[in-house]
């Protein structure tokens, strides 16, 4: 197995954070957007002697709402709203309404602009709900290709390493290590990644919280003290199938995302999963499943003969 | 098999129905604004009233797609117009401003309908390739559940028929090459192997597939009508009965192809909709409509063959290693055997060969340890030979118990008589209670079970250790245990040394003693046994060291005894 083949497993998304500078972005499309739309009106004369002429806004706000989302399209529709009050309706300059015939109108195309965007941005979501799935649907498919492409132990195991920090890379999972059971029961280090020059080494603390995961088959979390990250933790997760605990994985975590980083928040996602914990103990369960064959197949081995 | 998920139901172009449905919503969705803006007088009231409309043509976008926002813009577009614009109820409007509002109207409402169709086009694609990427996933995912590489490629026949049900696929069955070319059916979907029935000519076209890696069609003639032109020259016509022939459906053969390789043929009984099901990659027609539903089915074939390749090489893996296991096997017994018959053979050539010499006087002691010691060696050789017919009799489920109602006691006492000689330096420590019960047992065949162990107990363990035989009843069942003071046997090892030929290796990979060992079938043998008496045998560890072995074999009631 070579790092091209595990390099065919895509990875999650990054978690995207909605920095400031986004926000800024949103709001300088919105206003430019409306306010361009208002100014075409403004110089050309359109309002009032196209009475409905309002609704051009909607070819700004549309595509606003479906590539950048609610907050650009909240924004380009009150811009709207204002501006064509501020520049268009009479009195001129000032937010004042002399007619109510004109509040009205305007309040029916600010309550169509957020309707339609809002319908767009539900399809929209939608859209990126079923990618989101494709993509984790995907990295089940190619991971449990990779893994069952060879029937030899320590290269699925391999496999399993590398793959999980391949693709929980963006969740924070920096290395770790497949730990199972020696003939004594003692926990060794089976497979680790990323491959490095240095094998991979336990911290005793953390050897100690891997025997304990695996004694109690419970989760255990120590600080990462080999880390220069002061939100480094290694985390110890019992490869449970049934009530048998096959080993334990060992993963180094540095600034996690947060229920990945927080053991009362992945103990709650354990008992109410939510889409993102429900992938990654799918993909645990697929790990576990290649270990366990493969721990059956001397038996059945012995039982052809 | 459950969990696998279905294709959606193929829909070759939009039927009438649909086109239907949309017409009525999109009319009845414009008029009902229109009629809102007529009976409230919101035109001209409200200038802009006509934006509303755009919340009937999105939904729609939305929902039903393309056609039933562009007429629900267009009916909006006239009704508004005839409605609502001077002159009333005629199709003329007399402003130009109006004529350019219901103008910009209209654009606006097509221009931002396409954009919510494409936005709805692109969440559809999305939820498609999840849905197809979860089968695929689906199928990898249950073909690993099953540790049988013959389960797999059931597995696999089954979620062919699962996913494609929709399509018009009714069953499906893998056909591979056996060792000599001929094509199988390895598994079936809904039938049992042996009875899916290959006729001469399905078995013909099968291997026509197989070689030339081409698609073919078996066809029911009956239905041949239906597009008989497009795929002549490869659809033959197949023989059914009248029962049959009412069903019209066809078996598609379909070669497994890997790269330009071709491991086997996949037959699919089809209903007869040929616009339903892809015919074969790379043909002209199809590249016409290559929609990813064709894609996606030759994607999910390359699955299946790449899963039918990798099952076909687990199952020779497994052959592989069974036969070395059962090299290793053969080599261990033949080593076992000769040592074990070279070893007592030498000691009676040798102690007979003393007594033949007529040069030396030898005393009476001496005399008699020679005998004594031809008769011990020939005993040894006895047992070993007992012990590889015994094994070949438990495999073929040939050893049956004689039982007759014997003394446990005395049984134990007769063994250890007959074994005194090779108990000789041991301290032997017995724990016999006095009541213990009749049992019923075949007395040849437990003195084996107590030799065998006794003899291993002496075996395995140093010189001068002593050799623990006890015997106890415990409610209906009698418990016999020999236990030593050796080395024991590691945790792992407990259950596999009643394997035959299993013997325990040393940490270091090395055979656990460098005494004369034996040839593995003492504890494989006397495990036959005692299951063939409705017994049970296990070891375990001692605490303090060492290995005692259990042996517990039913008691019947008194009063059973009696009658």
């Amino acid at each position: 197995m070579t790092m091209h083949t595990i390099e065919q497993i895509p990875q999650l998304p990054v978690p995207a954070k909605r920095s400031w500078q986004y926000y800024l972005l949103d709001s300088l499309l919105g206003v430019v957007g409306s306010l361009i739309v208002t100014a075409i009106i403004y110089f050309y004369r359109l309002y009032p002697t196209i009475p409905d002429i309002a609704i051009v806004y909607l070819l700004v706000i549309f595509p606003l709402a479906s590539i950048r989302g609610r907050y650009a399209a909240l924004v380009a529709s009150v811009v709207a709203f204002l501006s064509f009050d501020f520049f268009l309706v009479p009195p001129y300059y000032s937010f004042t309404i002399a007619r109510p015939a004109e509040w009205l109108a305007l309040v029916v195309f600010l309550v169509t602009a957020l309707i339609t965007s809002q319908l767009t941005i539900v399809t929209r979501q939608s859209r990126e709900q079923a990618w989101l799935r494709e993509r984790e649907a995907r990295i089940l498919y190619e991971a449990g290709r990779v893994i069952t492409g060879t029937d030899n132990l320590d290269e699925q195991l391999d496999a399993i390493a590398l793959s999980l920090v391949r693709v929980f890379s963006c969740w924070g999972v920096r290395a770790c290590a497949l730990l199972l059971p020696d003939e004594k029961g003692v926990l060794r280090v089976r497979a680790d990644a990323p491959i490095s020059v240095d094998s991979f080494t336990l911290t005793p603390y953390e050897m100690v919280a891997a025997q304990e995961a695996l004694e109690q088959r419970q989760m255990r979390e120590v600080h990462n003290a080999v880390s220069s990250s002061r939100n480094a933790l290694s985390r110890l997760i019992p490869l449970r199938s049934g009530n048998q605990v096959l080993g334990v994985l060992c993963l180094r975590i540095e600034d996690g995302v947060s229920w990945f980083a927080s053991p009362q928040q992945m103990q709650d996602e354990l008992e109410q999963p939510t889409d993102q914990a429900t992938f990654f103990w799918t993909f645990l369960d697929q790990a576990i499943l290649v270990i366990e064959r493969s721990r059956l197949r001397a038996p059945t081995v012995a039982d052809k003969q | 098999m459950s969990t696998i998920e279905r294709m959606l139901p193929v829909q070759n172009g939009l039927p009438w129905q649909r086109y239907l449905l949309d017409s009525v919503l999109a009319f009845v969705g414009a008029m009902l604004v229109t009629a809102i803006i007529y009976f409230f007088h919101l035109y001209p009231r409200i200038p802009n009233v006509s934006i509303v409309y755009l919340l009937v043509v999105l939904a729609l976008a939305s929902i039903r797609g393309r056609y039933a926002s562009i007429l629900a813009s267009l009916v909006a577009f006239l009704s508004f117009d005839y409605f609502l614009v001077p002159p009333l109820y005629v199709f003329t409007i007399n402003r130009i401003e109006e004529w350019i509002a219901l103008f910009v109207f209209l654009v606006t409402a097509i221009l931002t309908s396409q954009l919510a169709v494409e936005l709805r086009e692109r969440a559809n694609q999305a939820q498609r390739r999840e849905h197809e990427t979860h089968i695929l996933y689906d199928l990898l995912r249950l073909t690993n559940r099953e540790g049988e590489p013959g389960c797999q490629l059931h597995t696999v026949t089954q979620a062919v028929v699962d996913v494609f049900s929709s399509w018009g696929v009714q069953d499906c069955a893998i056909l591979l090459p056996d060792s000599a070319g001929n094509l199988r059916v390895q598994a079936s979907a809904y039938q049992p192997v042996e009875q899916v029935m290959l006729s001469a000519e399905e078995q013909t076209l099968a291997a026509w597939v197989m070689s030339h890696g081409r698609t073919m069609s078996l066809y029911d003639e009956t239905s041949l009508s239906v597009s008989a032109s497009t795929y002549t020259e490869q659809r033959a016509p197949v023989q059914h009965g009248a029962k049959e022939r009412a069903i019209r459906q066809s078996l598609r053969l379909i070669p497994l192809k890997l790269g330009q390789k071709v491991v086997g043929v996949l037959r699919l009984r089809v209903l007869d909709q040929p616009r339903s099901l892809p015919y074969e990659e790379g043909q002209p027609e199809e590249h016409e409509r290559a929609d990813a539903r064709t894609a996606f089915f030759w994607t999910f074939l390359d699955e299946v063959t790449t899963l039918v390749e990798r099952s076909r090489l687990q199952r020779e893996n497994l052959r592989i290693a069974v036969l070395q296991r059962i090299d290793a096997m053969r080599m261990a017994l033949l080593s076992s055997v000769s040592h074990d018959l070279r070893t007592p053979l030498t000691s009676i050539k040798a102690a007979a060969s003393s007594l033949l010499q007529s040069d030396v006087q030898w005393d009476e002691e001496t005399r008699r340890g020679f005998a004594q010691t031809i008769e011990q060696e020939a005993d040894r050789l006895n047992r070993l030979v007992s012990n590889l017919l015994d094994m070949s009799r438990i495999e073929e489920g040939a050893l049956k118990p004689e039982k007759e109602l014997y003394s446990l006691k005395t049984l134990i006492y007769d063994v250890l008589a007959r074994m005194e000689p090779v108990l000789k330096g041991r301290e032997l420590r017995t724990c016999l209670p006095d009541d213990l019960l009749l049992v019923e047992l075949d007395y040849v065949q437990m003195d084996q079970v107590l030799t065998n162990l006794i003899e291993n107990a002496v075996r395995y363990t140093p010189a001068g250790t002593p050799v623990e035989v006890s015997a106890r009843v415990r409610g209906e069942e009698a418990m016999l245990s020999i236990a030593d003071r050796g080395p024991g046997v590691p945790t792992a090892d407990l259950e596999r040394i009643f394997d035959k030929f299993y013997r325990v290796q040393a940490s270091n990979g090395q055979r656990r003693s460098s005494t004369p060992t034996g040839t593995g079938l003492g504890l494989a043998v006397s495990r036959g046994i005692v299951e063939a008496h409705g017994g049970r045998i296990w070891a375990e560890e001692r605490e303090s060291g060492g290995l005692v072995v259990f042996v517990v074999l039913p008691v019947r009631e008194r009063e059973e005894i009696a009658q």
